[in-house]
């Protein structure tokens, strides 16, 4: 690189799903940006199960796809399997799942990237950040070059000073065989950041020629497709399935027989892991009076035989891992292609960022994805773009891009962030989202349609469509409300036999209950039709979830001042005036989210700005 | 962004002044000084005020008061309480007084001249709560203990003042959550291995929480009845004796007695104490069906306050007591009480199960008060050990949450996804929460601190 290459409207750091969304997304929006990843060839990786999507982080990836993000485009691309969940249960809480073609999934980030424009992809690893004052105006690549950004975007994963364990073996290394990232982490401490240290497991990789799935569950994709984008492929490559396998009490007792070996159990391990998704051995050690654990084979390509076994994370010696393996039936003969691993890594207290994912001490530099405490490629992803999208945004003196817990999942998942501190990596759950019944996956790109006209990454076409989905769900909306139709001996509006829990658009139109009008018009607009259908059938729970939006938009509109000095309120408990403090939250609604703020503090504040609004 | 951004400031720190008794003559007034500078506007108002530093606090000492020429306004006892020890959290002091409206509003004027202001209506209360030393439901149950008039009334707010409701509240709000715990496991983790929801045992949740709340529903009448006293309607036709039952019951000639029928034209009210319970009798106009003109006003009038009333004494005269019965237009709880015993032959009266009194005799008035504490009032020994609703607002509450449980229960017998009954439980915790004061709203600490009387 030349003097004149070296200087970038933004720098991204980092490869994974939040570095690629964050490039993706500042490239697109006109900055001349720079991708720096230890591996080009590597980009997107996934360093554990070969799926995206999955229970509210399904909603993740529509509403990335909705504010122009690509994740849900490659995703599209390399499905082998795909699955609605939780089916049985309302549209609120249903969620894609698709399994993909591990490599293939890579193989089209790096393309997608490549034919990017603005964008540079340049090999190597950041040491450190160049600081001027308090604001970061570049990075130094470990070769001592330094590049210039306006900003900067670090989306370090699971690299940062990160050790790798298996069994009693344990070695300096972000995803196994690759080394991990130097120097970075402590750059940041030195500039007055906060670090955690978290940990996450992997579980081992299978030789599918060694496995009998005769004696295996098969589980198939639905039969329709599921797609993530508005902008997916006309055809679904072939599908493959899942198996399910169980293991049994002489599982148990073989890792039993090792956990003085374990790095969890023998204090190796000092990190943090996920409660919501324990290892092996935490399971049986935990759970002691479950009989079996299920485990879930997944393939990991289709000119692959590797298959992941979710359910079996561990970092136990590789010869008990594999003696375990071959207790469950169906596994019997199997061979390790790679053993399963605990990984140890630097994060950083998302509480020290803003809203926009900026960090509050050092102006122009972003955080994004595991290094901000979650876990999940979606979750990342989700970041990165959004990270991406404000630092140009901030170049060119825009608002920030802030959802709303009451707009998005994304939202929900930066406001919990940047306002509760992790005790274990942060995952997205439909239950953290306190308006889910509004925020469901098949409407993601409608409630988003106004933001992602704002942001600018949406194609015409796709805003256009969008648009189109909206009016005419309107139009739909109307008729199913002023048709009337004879059923059950009783005459009356659509609308009002769609609210019985047992009949659907789908019953009436197959028991020919429908005026040849309304069938035509259900049958050219099908998505708007879904979009009215559930309009009408949840229109009570909508309306009073709609009010309770209303009361939350409330206390987020009430503004508090940053840079306040909350420890001169003595009516605060110490608790609440220290995370206040601490964190300056810039609205009435964030501070009671606080931990430690308790209601009883958020009263007090109220008193404090009435008294104030009334003096003044 | 053109909204107005609050600054939250530093809460006043002034010192403030009031008197800490009701208004009138009593044999002590307190006056009470809080805030930083309580210390000093007492040391300020006293002689010898160097016997006040040794003072340690929640200790009495004798001072004189005396005034701008030093002259003594009053002996009095004096006791401090350092912060954050004190009711309000600041530094308090308390100042007993002879209980001359003179000599208090005195004290107050001096206190006032060297550095202390006024007190706003509840602002003791308010900085109690500012400070933290109160939650919600306490300074509510402040606001009733003073108010409190009979025995049962003050210990169903102190009661409530040790937080007993809010534990109550609590424990039930727990229960729902813990079932809302296990809908959003089977929402959040269904790709995993669980056993399936187990709709009966959470049916038979749901059941114990509806009976919880409305156990809790139903205390409100109780604690309604202890806060506020029960409503007695002295009812019956013209010229039985309401008006001398009345007087006798309250032990003083309130109401106008006359043998004209029809001399009690208004409704007369008194509030009397029995058996520590307070209770809020009236004398209604006589009803006779026969009445019209000018007086079928009063007569309408009347027939209003027993639809509103607790317990309807319904007085008979005992000439008449063989036609004696509880009129059918009389919706409230209703005793027949039988005056004028004494001008008849008692062996009539024993053949009926009537209450029998001689109001102008003064004879069988026991009876009523006992009939009516075991009639209205209930087992009182329940206020002893249990939270009672007392508030129209928490009673709103528990109503709209026992809604909710009950949208969850159907929600689960009619198979329509459990995401809604998570949706109706958590709006169920919402509203218990709102009456312990979690749930922060404008409107419920704007009512609250309205409505302290000047002092507390």
């Amino acid at each position: 690189m030349n003097e004149q290459s070296r200087k970038f409207d933004v720098i991204v750091v980092g490869g994974g799903h939040a570095g690629c969304e964050a490039a993706s997304a500042a490239a697109r929006l006109g900055c001349r940006t720079v991708l720096i990843t230890q591996d080009a060839k590597k980009l997107a990786a996934m360093s554990c199960n070969p799926a995206i999507g999955g229970l509210a982080k399904g909603h993740l990836v529509r509403e990335i796809d909705a504010l122009g993000g690509i994740m849900g485009v490659i995703t599209d691309r390399s499905s082998i399997q795909c699955r609605m969940l939780n089916r049985s249960k309302g549209p609120a809480v249903w969620s894609p799942r698709v399994q993909c073609d591990r490599l293939r999934y890579s193989e089209e980030m790096v393309a997608l990237i490549r034919e990017t424009e603005n964008l540079e992809v340049c090999e190597g690893e950041v040491v450190d950040l160049i600081i001027n004052g308090s604001t970061c105006v570049g990075v130094v690549h470990k070769n001592g070059v330094e590049i210039a950004g306006q900003r900067t975007v670090l989306c370090g994963g699971t690299f940062w000073n990160a050790v790798i364990h298996i069994g009693e073996w344990s070695t300096a290394a972000g995803r196994i065989f690759e080394a991990p990232a130097v120097g970075l982490s402590d750059s940041l401490s030195r500039l007055g950041l906060q670090k955690i240290r978290l940990k996450t497991g992997t579980p081992p990789r299978l030789d599918g020629k060694t496995i009998d799935f005769s004696k295996l569950d098969q589980q198939d994709s639905d039969p329709e497709p599921i797609w993530f984008s508005q902008n997916h492929p006309s055809e679904q490559s072939p599908q493959k399935p899942c198996f399910l396998a169980y293991t049994n009490d002489a599982t148990h007792k073989l890792l039993s027989s090792g956990l003085d070996r374990s790095p969890l159990y023998s204090g190796r391990i000092g990190g943090t892991g996920p409660r919501y998704c324990p290892s092996i051995e935490d399971k049986i050690v935990r759970f002691a009076d479950k009989e079996r654990h299920q485990l879930f084979l997944e393939p990991e390509g289709l000119e692959t035989d590797e298959y992941y076994i979710n359910g079996f994370s561990t970092s136990m010696p590789e010869d008990i891992q594999e003696a375990a393996l071959k207790t469950v039936p169906g596994l019997e003969r199997v061979k390790v292609n790679r053993p399963g691993y605990a990984v140890e890594y630097d994060a950083f207290q998302a509480n020290q960022l803003k809203n926009s994912l900026e960090t509050k001490l050092v102006r122009h530099l972003y955080l994004a994805g595991q290094v901000n405490g979650t876990s999940g490629y979606e979750e990342a992803a989700a970041q990165g773009l959004i990270a991406g999208i404000n630092a140009v945004r901030s170049l060119t003196q825009k608002d920030p891009i802030i959802l709303g817990r009451d707009q998005a999942y994304a939202g929900v998942l930066i406001d919990d962030l940047i306002t509760k501190v992790p005790v274990e990596p942060y995952r997205m759950f439909t239950s953290r989202a306190e308006f889910r019944l509004l925020l469901r996956q098949d409407n993601a790109h409608l409630r988003l349609y106004e933001i992602a006209k704002d942001i600018g990454l949406k194609s015409k076409a796709n805003l256009a469509a969008i648009a189109d989905v909206k009016n005419t769900a309107k139009i739909v909306f109307i008729e199913l409300k002023s048709t009337r139709i004879k059923l059950f001996d009783t005459t009356q509006p659509i609308a009002v036999f769609l609210k019985r829990p047992e009949i659907t658009l789908q019953s009436l139109m197959r028991d020919q209950s429908l005026p040849d009008r309304t069938v035509d018009l259900i049958r050219l607009h099908s998505e708007a039709a879904r979009q009215a259908e559930l309009e009408i059938k949840y229109e009570g729970y909508l309306v009073r979830q709609r009010a309770q939006v209303d009361a939350f938009r409330k206390m987020e509109n009430q503004k508090l001042q940053s840079n306040f000095n909350y420890t001169s309120i003595n009516a605060l408990s110490a608790e609440a005036r220290h995370a206040l403090q601490g964190t300056q939250p810039s609205t009435l609604g964030q501070a009671s989210r606080l931990p430690g703020v308790r209601p009883a503090d958020i009263s007090v504040l109220m008193v404090v700005l009435r008294q104030n609004y009334q003096r003044s | 962004m053109g909204e107005k951004i609050q600054t939250p400031v530093e809460t006043k720190k002034d010192t403030i002044v009031a008197r800490a008794t009701a208004p009138g003559i009593g044999a002590i007034g307190i006056v009470r000084v809080s805030g930083t500078e309580a210390f000093s506007v007492l040391a300020n108002i006293v002689r010898k005020k160097e016997k006040l530093n040794a003072l340690k606090d929640k200790q009495m000492q004798l001072v004189d008061i005396l005034d701008k020429d030093g002259v003594i306004v009053d002996q009095a006892m004096v006791v401090k309480f350092s912060e954050p020890h004190s009711y309000t959290g600041e530094n308090v002091v308390e100042i007993f007084l002879h209980g001359s409206p003179f000599i208090i509003s005195q004290v107050i004027d001096l206190c006032c001249r060297v550095g202390a202001r006024l007190a706003e209506p509840g602002e003791f209360t308010l900085r109690a709560f500012l400070n933290g030393r109160l939650d919600l439901t306490q300074a509510e149950a402040v606001s009733d203990l003073i108010s409190a008039s009979g025995k049962a009334s003050h210990r169903a707010a102190l009661l409530q003042k040790q937080g007993n409701l809010s534990e109550r509240i609590h424990q039930i709000r727990d229960r729902i959550i813990s079932v809302l715990g296990l809908i959003e496991l089977d929402i959040d983790f269904t790709d995993q291995e669980l056993p399936l929801l187990d709709n009966t045992k959470i049916m038979g949740d749901l059941e114990d929480i509806f009976e919880l709340l409305e156990d809790l529903l139903k205390s409100y009448q109780r604690g309604r009845l202890a806060m506020e006293g029960a409503v007695i309607v002295i009812g019956g036709p013209p010229n039985v004796g309401k008006s001398t039952l009345f007087n006798a019951l309250i032990g003083e000639d309130k109401a106008i007695t006359h043998d004209v029928p029809g001399t009690t034209r208004d409704a007369v009210e008194a509030m009397v104490e029995w058996g520590g319970w307070t209770v809020r009798l009236v004398d209604s106009a006589g009803i006779d069906e026969e009445y019209s003109g000018v007086d079928q006003q009063a007569v309408d009038r009347s027939k209003r306050l027993t639809e509103t009333a607790d317990l309807v004494l319904w007085v008979v005269d005992a000439v008449d007591a063989e036609k004696a019965e509880k009129p059918s237009w009389i919706t409230a709880k209703c005793m027949i009480v039988i005056n004028k015993v004494d001008l008849v032959d008692e062996s009539i009266l024993s053949t009926f199960d009537f209450i029998a009194v001689s109001a102008l005799k003064r004879l069988g008035l026991d009876r009523i008060k006992d009939d009516v504490i075991s009639d209205i009032f209930e087992d009182n020994r329940i206020i002893e050990s249990t939270a009672l609703l007392t508030k129209e607002r928490h009673h709103k509450a528990v109503e709209a949450a026992i809604g909710f449980i009950v949208n969850a229960k159907f929600i689960f017998q009619e198979g329509s996804g459990i995401e809604l009954a998570a949706f109706e439980l958590n709006e169920a915790v919402h509203k218990l929460q709102e009456i312990t004061g979690e749930i922060t709203n404008d409107d419920i600490l704007q009512d609250i601190f309205s409505r302290f009387c000047l002092g507390k």
